[in-house]
Protein backbone atom coordinates (compact mmCIF):
# COMPACT_ATOMS: atom_id res chain seq x y z
CA UNK A 1 0.00 0.00 0.00
CA UNK A 2 1.16 3.12 -0.95
CA UNK A 3 0.45 6.29 1.79
CA UNK A 4 0.69 10.10 1.62
CA UNK A 5 2.76 11.77 4.11
CA UNK A 6 0.96 13.22 6.53
CA UNK A 7 1.21 17.47 6.10
CA UNK A 8 1.47 19.68 9.60
CA UNK A 9 0.66 23.33 10.21
CA UNK A 10 3.46 25.48 10.01
CA UNK A 11 4.58 26.31 13.38
CA UNK A 12 4.69 22.31 14.30
CA UNK A 13 7.69 22.31 11.97
CA UNK A 14 5.49 21.95 8.86
CA UNK A 15 7.38 19.25 6.83
CA UNK A 16 5.07 16.69 6.37
CA UNK A 17 5.84 12.94 8.04
CA UNK A 18 5.44 9.57 7.34
CA UNK A 19 2.40 8.88 9.46
CA UNK A 20 0.89 5.32 8.86
CA UNK A 21 -2.33 5.09 10.97
CA UNK A 22 -3.17 2.09 12.85
CA UNK A 23 -6.07 0.11 14.51
CA UNK A 24 -5.49 -1.22 17.66
CA UNK A 25 -6.63 -4.02 18.87
CA UNK A 26 -9.87 -4.55 16.57
CA UNK A 27 -10.91 -1.24 17.43
CA UNK A 28 -12.41 -0.37 14.23
CA UNK A 29 -13.54 3.30 14.84
CA UNK A 30 -10.10 5.30 15.69
CA UNK A 31 -6.99 5.22 13.58
CA UNK A 32 -4.55 6.31 15.29
CA UNK A 33 -1.90 7.68 13.02
CA UNK A 34 1.93 6.71 13.64
CA UNK A 35 5.16 7.79 12.61
CA UNK A 36 7.30 5.29 10.68
CA UNK A 37 10.27 5.58 12.79
CA UNK A 38 13.14 3.13 11.45
CA UNK A 39 15.38 4.91 14.11
CA UNK A 40 12.51 3.60 17.58
CA UNK A 41 13.25 0.22 18.78
CA UNK A 42 9.80 -0.24 20.04
CA UNK A 43 6.53 0.63 19.10
CA UNK A 44 4.98 3.10 21.16
CA UNK A 45 1.73 4.16 21.93
CA UNK A 46 -0.41 6.80 24.56
CA UNK A 47 -2.04 4.82 27.43
CA UNK A 48 -5.45 6.39 26.47
CA UNK A 49 -6.02 3.96 23.53
CA UNK A 50 -4.94 0.61 25.46
CA UNK A 51 -8.26 1.72 27.60
CA UNK A 52 -10.74 2.52 24.67
CA UNK A 53 -9.20 -0.14 22.77
CA UNK A 54 -9.87 -2.66 25.69
CA UNK A 55 -6.52 -4.10 25.80
CA UNK A 56 -5.52 -4.82 29.49
CA UNK A 57 -2.57 -3.75 31.25
CA UNK A 58 -2.86 -5.64 34.01
CA UNK A 59 0.35 -8.16 34.77
CA UNK A 60 1.90 -5.71 31.07
CA UNK A 61 5.95 -5.37 31.57
CA UNK A 62 6.87 -1.82 32.82
CA UNK A 63 9.61 -0.21 31.64
CA UNK A 64 11.47 2.87 31.89
CA UNK A 65 12.24 4.31 28.25
CA UNK A 66 14.16 7.44 26.69
CA UNK A 67 12.04 8.78 24.50
CA UNK A 68 13.74 12.15 22.79
CA UNK A 69 15.09 13.35 25.60
CA UNK A 70 12.11 12.65 27.76
CA UNK A 71 12.15 9.73 30.47
CA UNK A 72 8.33 7.70 29.78
CA UNK A 73 7.32 4.55 31.83
CA UNK A 74 5.67 2.18 29.71
CA UNK A 75 3.51 -0.94 29.94
CA UNK A 76 4.29 -3.58 26.76
CA UNK A 77 1.71 -5.60 25.77
CA UNK A 78 0.62 -8.04 23.03
CA UNK A 79 -2.33 -7.27 20.89
CA UNK A 80 -3.32 -7.07 17.22
CA UNK A 81 -2.53 -4.29 14.85
CA UNK A 82 -4.17 -3.28 11.38
CA UNK A 83 -2.18 -0.77 8.58
CA UNK A 84 -2.23 -1.26 5.05
CA UNK A 85 -4.75 -3.89 5.24
CA UNK A 86 -2.64 -6.29 7.17
CA UNK A 87 -3.05 -7.33 10.77
CA UNK A 88 -0.23 -8.69 12.84
CA UNK A 89 0.25 -8.86 16.85
CA UNK A 90 2.71 -6.78 18.10
CA UNK A 91 4.29 -6.01 21.24
CA UNK A 92 3.04 -2.47 22.12
CA UNK A 93 4.60 -0.05 24.94
CA UNK A 94 1.65 1.83 26.25
CA UNK A 95 2.48 5.30 27.40
CA UNK A 96 1.46 7.81 30.33
CA UNK A 97 2.28 10.50 29.61
CA UNK A 98 2.85 10.47 26.01
CA UNK A 99 3.46 14.57 24.71
CA UNK A 100 3.87 13.68 21.16
CA UNK A 101 1.27 13.87 18.66
CA UNK A 102 1.42 10.20 17.12
CA UNK A 103 2.80 7.01 18.51
CA UNK A 104 6.12 5.32 17.21
CA UNK A 105 6.14 2.57 14.92
CA UNK A 106 9.46 0.65 15.46
CA UNK A 107 12.23 -1.85 14.78
CA UNK A 108 11.11 -4.81 16.91
CA UNK A 109 7.12 -5.01 16.17
CA UNK A 110 6.88 -3.27 12.72
CA UNK A 111 9.78 -3.32 10.59
CA UNK A 112 10.08 -6.90 10.76
CA UNK A 113 6.76 -7.25 9.58
CA UNK A 114 7.03 -5.01 7.27
CA UNK A 115 8.98 -3.71 3.92
CA UNK A 116 8.89 -0.36 4.25
CA UNK A 117 10.01 2.13 0.72
CA UNK A 118 9.89 5.96 1.60
CA UNK A 119 9.85 7.96 -1.65
CA UNK A 120 10.09 11.45 0.16
CA UNK A 121 10.84 13.81 -2.66
CA UNK A 122 7.54 12.78 -3.85
CA UNK A 123 5.70 12.46 0.03
CA UNK A 124 4.83 8.94 -0.29
CA UNK A 125 5.75 5.56 1.56
CA UNK A 126 5.12 2.22 0.88
CA UNK A 127 4.25 -0.33 3.33
CA UNK A 128 4.33 -4.41 2.54
CA UNK A 129 4.04 -7.10 4.21
CA UNK A 130 6.73 -9.70 4.76
CA UNK A 131 5.65 -13.12 3.60
CA UNK A 132 5.91 -15.49 6.34
CA UNK B 1 -28.61 42.01 14.58
CA UNK B 2 -30.54 40.36 12.03
CA UNK B 3 -34.36 39.93 12.21
CA UNK B 4 -34.66 36.36 10.40
CA UNK B 5 -38.17 35.11 9.11
CA UNK B 6 -37.98 31.31 9.26
CA UNK B 7 -41.33 29.27 9.16
CA UNK B 8 -43.20 31.97 9.69
CA UNK B 9 -42.28 33.72 12.58
CA UNK B 10 -39.59 36.44 12.98
CA UNK B 11 -36.13 36.25 14.90
CA UNK B 12 -34.08 38.96 16.35
CA UNK B 13 -30.50 37.27 16.04
CA UNK B 14 -27.32 38.26 16.66
CA UNK B 15 -23.73 36.75 16.28
CA UNK B 16 -23.43 36.40 20.31
CA UNK B 17 -26.98 34.13 20.29
CA UNK B 18 -25.97 32.54 18.06
CA UNK B 19 -22.30 31.33 19.53
CA UNK B 20 -23.88 31.36 23.19
CA UNK B 21 -26.57 28.49 21.85
CA UNK B 22 -24.30 26.08 20.53
CA UNK B 23 -21.18 27.20 23.24
CA UNK B 24 -21.30 23.48 25.11
CA UNK B 25 -23.02 21.58 22.19
CA UNK B 26 -21.44 18.82 19.76
CA UNK B 27 -21.54 19.08 16.09
CA UNK B 28 -23.30 16.64 14.73
CA UNK B 29 -21.43 14.88 11.44
CA UNK B 30 -21.68 17.32 8.41
CA UNK B 31 -23.00 16.26 5.14
CA UNK B 32 -22.35 19.17 2.38
CA UNK B 33 -22.62 22.56 3.70
CA UNK B 34 -21.40 23.75 7.36
CA UNK B 35 -20.99 26.53 9.40
CA UNK B 36 -18.16 27.73 11.52
CA UNK B 37 -19.13 28.57 14.41
CA UNK B 38 -16.20 29.61 17.13
CA UNK B 39 -13.84 27.67 15.50
CA UNK B 40 -16.08 24.57 15.21
CA UNK B 41 -17.92 23.50 12.58
CA UNK B 42 -21.62 22.72 12.44
CA UNK B 43 -24.31 21.51 9.89
CA UNK B 44 -26.30 24.96 9.16
CA UNK B 45 -29.68 23.36 10.10
CA UNK B 46 -28.38 22.31 13.61
CA UNK B 47 -26.97 25.62 14.83
CA UNK B 48 -30.22 27.59 13.38
CA UNK B 49 -32.82 25.15 15.15
CA UNK B 50 -30.58 25.56 17.91
CA UNK B 51 -31.01 29.30 18.31
CA UNK B 52 -34.62 29.19 16.97
CA UNK B 53 -36.04 26.24 18.72
CA UNK B 54 -37.86 25.87 15.79
CA UNK B 55 -37.79 22.29 14.45
CA UNK B 56 -35.10 21.34 11.58
CA UNK B 57 -37.92 20.56 9.57
CA UNK B 58 -39.54 23.89 9.63
CA UNK B 59 -36.82 25.31 7.70
CA UNK B 60 -34.47 24.39 4.71
CA UNK B 61 -30.92 24.27 5.10
CA UNK B 62 -30.63 26.88 2.21
CA UNK B 63 -32.69 28.99 4.50
CA UNK B 64 -30.39 28.57 7.62
CA UNK B 65 -27.25 29.00 5.33
CA UNK B 66 -28.55 32.28 4.45
CA UNK B 67 -29.48 33.46 8.24
CA UNK B 68 -25.99 32.48 9.04
CA UNK B 69 -24.32 33.93 5.99
CA UNK B 70 -26.68 36.99 7.12
CA UNK B 71 -24.56 36.99 10.78
CA UNK B 72 -21.60 36.95 9.16
CA UNK B 73 -20.83 33.50 9.65
CA UNK B 74 -18.52 31.91 7.22
CA UNK B 75 -20.33 29.47 5.67
CA UNK B 76 -19.08 26.63 3.42
CA UNK B 77 -19.39 23.23 1.55
CA UNK B 78 -17.30 20.27 2.74
CA UNK B 79 -13.75 19.66 0.27
CA UNK B 80 -13.79 23.56 -0.67
CA UNK B 81 -11.18 25.83 0.83
CA UNK B 82 -11.72 28.06 3.77
CA UNK B 83 -10.46 31.44 3.38
CA UNK B 84 -7.90 33.19 5.24
CA UNK B 85 -5.59 30.08 5.75
CA UNK B 86 -2.21 30.24 3.79
CA UNK B 87 -1.50 27.25 1.56
CA UNK B 88 2.34 26.42 1.78
CA UNK B 89 2.97 24.15 -1.47
CA UNK B 90 5.17 21.60 0.22
CA UNK B 91 3.00 18.25 0.77
CA UNK B 92 1.57 15.77 -1.04
CA UNK B 93 -1.62 18.17 -0.77
CA UNK B 94 -0.49 21.06 -1.55
CA UNK B 95 -0.84 22.84 1.64
CA UNK B 96 -4.07 21.56 1.51
CA UNK B 97 -3.94 19.18 4.68
CA UNK B 98 -1.93 21.63 6.42
CA UNK B 99 -4.11 24.86 5.85
CA UNK B 100 -6.79 22.15 6.56
CA UNK B 101 -5.51 21.31 10.52
CA UNK B 102 -4.06 24.82 11.11
CA UNK B 103 -7.25 25.79 13.28
CA UNK B 104 -7.10 22.73 15.18
CA UNK B 105 -3.67 23.22 16.65
CA UNK B 106 -3.43 21.80 20.27
CA UNK B 107 -6.80 19.81 19.83
CA UNK B 108 -7.67 16.56 19.51
CA UNK B 109 -9.48 15.78 16.17
CA UNK B 110 -11.51 13.71 14.28
CA UNK B 111 -10.15 13.49 10.91
CA UNK B 112 -11.38 11.75 7.48
CA UNK B 113 -9.42 12.74 4.66
CA UNK B 114 -9.29 16.48 4.05
CA UNK B 115 -12.60 16.51 6.97
CA UNK B 116 -12.26 17.33 10.02
CA UNK B 117 -15.34 15.57 11.45
CA UNK B 118 -14.57 16.51 15.00
CA UNK B 119 -12.74 18.52 17.35
CA UNK B 120 -12.30 17.99 21.34
CA UNK B 121 -9.47 18.44 24.29
CA UNK B 122 -9.26 15.41 25.10
CA UNK B 123 -9.32 12.10 22.93
CA UNK B 124 -12.19 10.39 25.04
CA UNK B 125 -14.26 12.57 23.90
CA UNK B 126 -13.44 12.32 20.46
CA UNK B 127 -13.69 8.18 20.45
CA UNK B 128 -17.54 8.84 22.62
CA UNK B 129 -18.34 11.60 19.26
CA UNK B 130 -17.75 8.67 16.99
CA UNK B 131 -19.10 6.17 18.27
CA UNK B 132 -22.38 8.20 19.34
CA UNK B 133 -22.05 8.95 15.15
CA UNK B 134 -20.77 5.36 14.21
CA UNK B 135 -18.48 6.93 12.35
CA UNK B 136 -14.82 6.21 11.97
CA UNK B 137 -11.46 8.60 11.50
CA UNK B 138 -8.02 9.60 12.09
CA UNK B 139 -7.93 10.45 15.83
CA UNK B 140 -4.84 12.57 16.56
CA UNK B 141 -3.76 15.86 18.52
CA UNK B 142 -2.60 17.80 15.77
CA UNK B 143 0.50 19.21 17.05
CA UNK B 144 0.89 23.05 17.63
CA UNK B 145 4.49 23.00 18.58
CA UNK B 146 7.85 21.09 16.92
CA UNK B 147 7.97 19.46 20.34
CA UNK B 148 4.67 17.25 19.96
CA UNK B 149 5.72 17.03 16.24
CA UNK B 150 9.06 15.69 17.33
CA UNK B 151 10.97 12.80 15.52
CA UNK B 152 11.47 10.65 18.81
CA UNK B 153 13.47 8.05 19.15
CA UNK B 154 13.04 5.34 21.75
CA UNK B 155 15.62 2.86 23.51
CA UNK B 156 14.90 0.16 26.03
Amino acid sequence: MIVAYTELPEDAGGWPRPLLDVNVADMDEVRYPCLVDSGALNTLMPRWLADAAGVDLDGAERRSLAVATTAIEAAFMTAGLTAAGHRWEAEIGFCEPWPYSWGLLGQQSFFRFHTVTFRAADFEFEVVPVES
Amino acid sequence: MVIARVAGADFELTRATVERSVENVDPEPIREHYVVVGRRRYPPKQVLANVTGLDRADFTTHQARAVLRRLGFGVYRLGAAEPGVERSAAGPQGGAEAALLTPFRGRWVAQDGLDVLFDADRPEAVLQWLRRHRRSARVWLVPSSPLEAGSALSAP
